[in-house]
């Protein structure tokens, strides 16, 4: 029977608190000679002597910053790998990642990567973490990239290509820029964001105007002592509102 | 004239990142709408048709970017193409508003594409402004309102 509270505001699972999912797993196949470039290029990490924890990176978007942990891996096959981590004995490790990115490259008789791949989808995916393929090469024939991107894309694990339905219409972006997408868009856990509102809470100045909280709360005092004062009327409402619009652009 | 019967926006990772029943459905059967035509529209390649049959009607869904709209259309009384541009018009108006929108916009001001979707579609799915400008105009005094509201709550 599980009792009390986690960690996570929710259930204790197996006896053992629900960790924050705070670290993504990049996996790259050894055919992938471009490694470091794209370690660099998403997460701003440098592939030191094939470093495998980068922690304490910071990932920023406009309306947030989170502190992640980068786990680098790779693999000369990528079934062995699969069965590996779809073992139970990983399930510590699938607890704690807010996303998995495998990269490889797709070429010639691809039959193999699509049953691992499956195999992964079913075993190794959740509502809790994002998912997403990154080919760095998509050279197969049509029935087999059709097959795959059906496996994967039912699964909801995102097959991400540079060459990929590159149509201006849908404004779409692909490749390394869509990965950096999908992991802005991860459901991180409130206690991991940093936001701008957070931030001036706490005193820190805000990264767009420079201005500080104290500065902000003098302004709103002037504003009430001057509003204050003001006889009741047009000119105190237009007072209120362009004061109300100057302040929320600061904030 | 076309009459929704849901609009879904999910992301294709397969989140739902906004959701609007304009008809009756228990919260089962809102979960099974929602569950379903996120796996089967994702599944979906570019080049498919934007119009299938599910369950009892038709769904009518267009990808902008990472996110599908997915709308819920009676079979028989619907017009497709007419929903293809309902869908456009509140991508456009959104666009508009928060200036190129992407989906961590939506993610981190939902009430605003909410209030925009309102000013798009009435509350029984029908479509009742296509002015860009008013639904922005409408958004805009909203949000001042909302701003002066706040303030004269501070200032009092």
């Amino acid at each position: 029977m599980t009792t009390g509270l986690s960690l996570d505001e929710g259930k204790v699972i197996e006896g053992r608190p629900k960790a924050l999912r705070d670290k993504v797993l990049i996996v790259f196949s050894n055919k992938v000679f471009n490694r470091e470039e794209i370690l660099f290029e998403v997460f701003g990490v440098e592939d030191n002597a094939g470093k495998q924890v980068h922690r304490g990176v910071d990932w920023t978007t406009k309306y947030y910053t989170v502190t992640i942990d980068v786990y680098v891996d790779s693999f000369s096959n990528l079934e062995d790998w699969t069965n590996e981590f779809c073992d139970p004995d990983f399930d510590e490790l699938r607890d704690v990642i807010a996303g998995w990115i495998i990269v490889l490259p797709f070429s010639g008789n691809i039959e193999e990567e699509t049953k691992a791949l499956s195999r992964l989808v079913n075993n190794a995916t959740s509502e809790d973490f994002f998912t997403a393929i990154l080919a760095t090469e998509l050279n197969v024939g049509k029935n087999e990239r059709a097959f795959l991107e059906y496996n994967v894309l039912a699964g909801a694990v995102e097959l991400v290509h540079n060459e990929l339905d590159s149509d201006g219409e849908l404004k779409e972006v692909n490749g390394v820029d869509r990965v950096k997408e999908i992991i802005d868009t991860c459901d991180w856990h409130p206690r991991l964001l940093r936001t701008a509102h957070l931030e001036s809470e706490t005193g820190m100045e805000s990264a767009c105007t420079g201005i500080s909280l104290a500065q902000i709360m003098g302004s709103l005092r002037e504003a009430r002592t001057k509003y204050m004062a003001m006889d009741p009327g047009l000119d105190r409402e237009e007072f209120a509102n362009e004061m109300a619009n100057e302040l929320s652009k600061l904030l | 004239m076309t009459q929704i019967k849901y609009m879904l926006l999910v992301s294709r990772q397969g989140k739902v990142r906004l959701m609007r029943w304009y008809s009756a459905y228990d919260s089962k059967g809102k979960s099974k709408i929602s569950r379903e035509l996120a796996t089967m529209v994702l599944a979906r390649k570019a080049k498919m048709c934007n119009i299938l049959e599910y369950q009892d009607h038709k769904v009518v869904y267009k990808r902008y970017a990472s996110l599908y709209f997915i709308c819920g259309i009676s079979s028989d009384s619907d017009n497709e193409l007419l929903t293809l541009e309902v869908i456009h018009r509140y991508v456009e108006a959104m666009d508009s508003y928060f200036n190129n929108v992407c989906e961590l916009d939506i993610i981190f001001n939902f009430t605003k594409a909410y209030e925009i979707l309102n000013e798009v579609l009435v509350c029984d799915g029908s479509m009742t402004e296509t002015s860009k400008q008013a639904i922005l105009r409408s958004v805009m005094t909203m949000d001042s309102l909302e701003t002066s509201d706040s303030l004269d709550q501070v200032l009092s």
